[in-house]
């Protein structure tokens, strides 16, 4: 205990160095955290994302492409499918539900999902939870009807009844805009922590509708032009799609299903199984996860030897603090453990520093990563696996207190008093 | 040569242009059959265990099981093809279903042109798609399965890819020699 104060009482005089070295412990154990939160965190509400549906089905591509351009949004389709496609396997024996998803216009930034109302019923994410509207109502009869997700509604200030514009294209900044169609938000979901909170959800015949006039990828001019009264009136069956999602009366049908589509002489399709694919995602990624989590221990380990010179140069200097030492009657090992717990000490509120840097940032950085990337870090007390790499950090720092311990233990044996200062 | 080279790309032209001016046929042979991916020293296996049921598919290039892909013509290559056909025959040994889970085949097929002398042969892969269907009346002590037998018995198989649904959804993974297990 004497030990320990010593150490504090010395550290203390010496406050500036140690806190910089506190400092540079603080800010690679917040790196290393960070670096593992993000990864798992990523992982949960990738996997938490779409839940309950048995087969996502779209054009022939790669099973990681058709998902992420599906579900999470990123990306785009190689190809569209026919309606008919969408027909067929919607009205398979073994299909209890079938959810249309057309993609490819947006709304300031955030994309426009065309789909049926069988997307609100059938849509589950997380645990099997259904999309709840949080305000107002699904989109029913009417075309022009979109239902916003909860980032949405609250990012762009909407309320329901309020008119809103859509844009040709996913770019920030589009240059062709759907103005002559402009939609009524009649709904606003509640927030899932998913890409749905980042989408507009309009019905197909609206999607259908508000490309009905265009000749050639580009708006119809003058008397061509349909408006939004005309279209109404009009046939808005889509001839495409983008992709699918199908839920199955049964577990065991899914691959016989899964097969079937991937044989479809109709078109070439793909079907792929949502958590095999995610999966396969995992794989990918898991290199590059890899390879930030070597680089952050890399930067605790470069704190910690930071830590060690610092102590190591320290010890020069307080030469005449350890002869002071031993002439009170301390002995060689009492400075030893003198700077082992100095190294512990330095270690140690580097860590609380550290977490409280983590905490902070998790803090701040919150909400713009959920608006930006729609990644959700909770404020959750470090997990098992976090406690771990801490401790392991904590042990990490007595070896490496050990060699000026061993140099100030030599250095008193010889030193002794006979010291010239 | 340029000159059957210019020939061909006009023929090559003019057949494309004919296929063009084809009015669009939606028909279910409008794009012709979808080739299968075939990769000798790899295997795809689907389960799916759903109550009492585990459905088992396993498709596997002719190569990795038999160690030819041609018919069968000298007594050894038969005998090896009716060895081949014995043990997939008993898919509770071959993909170590454990016994506890008293899991009893109530359905199974095997195909393959190697495998049904009638099936016209003369493509020049073959595969060997097997098909069971078990029911196990303990099936809460089917945690899982471990295929070391599969790859003991046909050690060219290198990587089984597996598509998995059990109790706690989807999965996907890759099994080898060295990773045989497998969980629900």
């Amino acid at each position: 205990m004497h030990l320990l104060r010593l150490a504090l009482a010395s550290l203390t005089n010496r406050r500036f160095t140690a806190l910089l070295t506190v400092f540079a412990i603080a800010l690679s154990v917040c790196l290393l955290l960070a670096v593992e939160r993000v990864r798992t965190e990523a992982r949960a509400s990738f996997a938490s994302t779409l839940s309950g549906t048995d087969l996502i089905v779209g054009a022939r591509s790669g099973p990681v492409n058709l998902l992420l351009y599906s579900v999470f949004r990123i990306g785009n389709a190689t190809n569209n499918i026919r309606w008919e496609s969408f027909r067929h396997f919607a009205e398979h024996p073994r299909v209890k539900w079938a959810i249309p998803l057309s993609l490819g216009d947006s709304h300031r930034g955030y994309r426009v999902l065309g789909t049926t109302p069988a997307y609100f019923e059938h849509y589950h994410y997380g645990r099997q939870q259904p999309l709840e509207l949080k305000e107002g109502r699904a989109f029913a009869a009417d075309p022009f009807e979109v239902v916003l997700g909860a980032e949405v509604a609250e990012a762009l200030h909407y309320r329901p009844g309020d008119e809103i514009v859509l844009a040709h294209g996913v770019a920030k900044i589009s240059l062709t805009r759907h103005d002559d169609k402009p939609f009524r938000v009649v709904g606003i979901l509640g927030r899932t922590g998913t890409p749905v909170d980042r989408t507009l959800h309009i019905d197909l015949a609206g999607m259908e509708a508000l490309h009905v006039d265009w000749r050639g990828g580009v708006p119809a001019q003058g008397s061509a032009r349909i408006d939004a009264e005309r279209a109404r009136r009009l046939d808005l069956q889509p001839k495409a799609i983008t992709a699918f999602l199908l839920g199955l009366d049964s577990k065991i049908a899914t691959f016989a299903v899964q097969r079937e589509i991937n044989d479809y002489l109709g078109e070439p399709l793909l079907a792929i199984l949502p958590g095999v694919a995610l999966q396969e995602l995992w794989s990918l990624m898991g290199t590059a996860e890899q390879a930030l989590f070597v680089i952050s221990l890399c930067v605790v380990l470069t704190g910690l030897i930071g830590m060690l010179t610092a102590i190591l140069a320290s010890l020069n200097e307080r030469r005449r603090e350890m002869a002071i030492l031993r002439s009170l009657g301390a002995r060689p090992w009492h400075i030893a453990g003198l700077l082992v717990l100095e190294a512990f000490a330095l270690a140690l509120a580097g860590i609380l520093l550290g977490l409280a840097l983590l905490y902070l940032g998790i803090l701040l950085a919150q909400g713009p990563l959920q608006a930006a990337y729609g990644l959700y870090l909770p404020f959750a007390a470090p997990s098992a696996y976090e406690w771990l790499l801490l401790g392991a950090i904590l042990l990490a720092a007595l070896p490496l207190g050990g060699v000026p311990a061993w140099r100030a233990y030599r250095q008193s044996l010889s030193d002794g008093l006979s010291i010239r200062l | 040569m340029p000159r059957s080279l210019l020939a061909l790309s006009l023929l090559l032209l003019t057949a494309g242009l004919a296929r063009a001016e084809e009015p669009h046929r939606h028909s279910e042979h409008a794009h012709g059959e979808a080739l299968a991916a075939h990769e000798h020293g790899s295997a795809q296996l689907n389960l799916a265990l759903d109550g009492e049921i585990l459905e088992i598919e396993f498709a596997s290039p002719a190569m990795n099981l038999v160690g030819f892909e041609h018919a069968a013509r000298s007594d050894a290559e038969q005998a090896r093809v009716a060895e081949v056909r014995a043990r997939l025959e008993q898919p509770l040994d071959l993909f170590g279903v454990p016994s506890a889970a008293r899991c009893r085949v109530q359905e199974h097929s095997l195909h393959g042109a190697l495998l049904d002398p009638d099936e016209v042969a003369g493509h020049e892969h073959s595969a060997i798609e097997a098909r069971y269907r078990l029911q196990c009346s303990a099936a809460d002590a089917l945690e899982g399965l471990n295929l070391a037998a599969l790859f003991g018995t046909f050690p060219a198989t290198r990587k089984i890819q597996v598509q998995l649904i059990g109790p706690h959804g989807q999965q996907g993974l890759e099994l080898g020699p060295e990773r045989t297990a497998l969980e629900f």
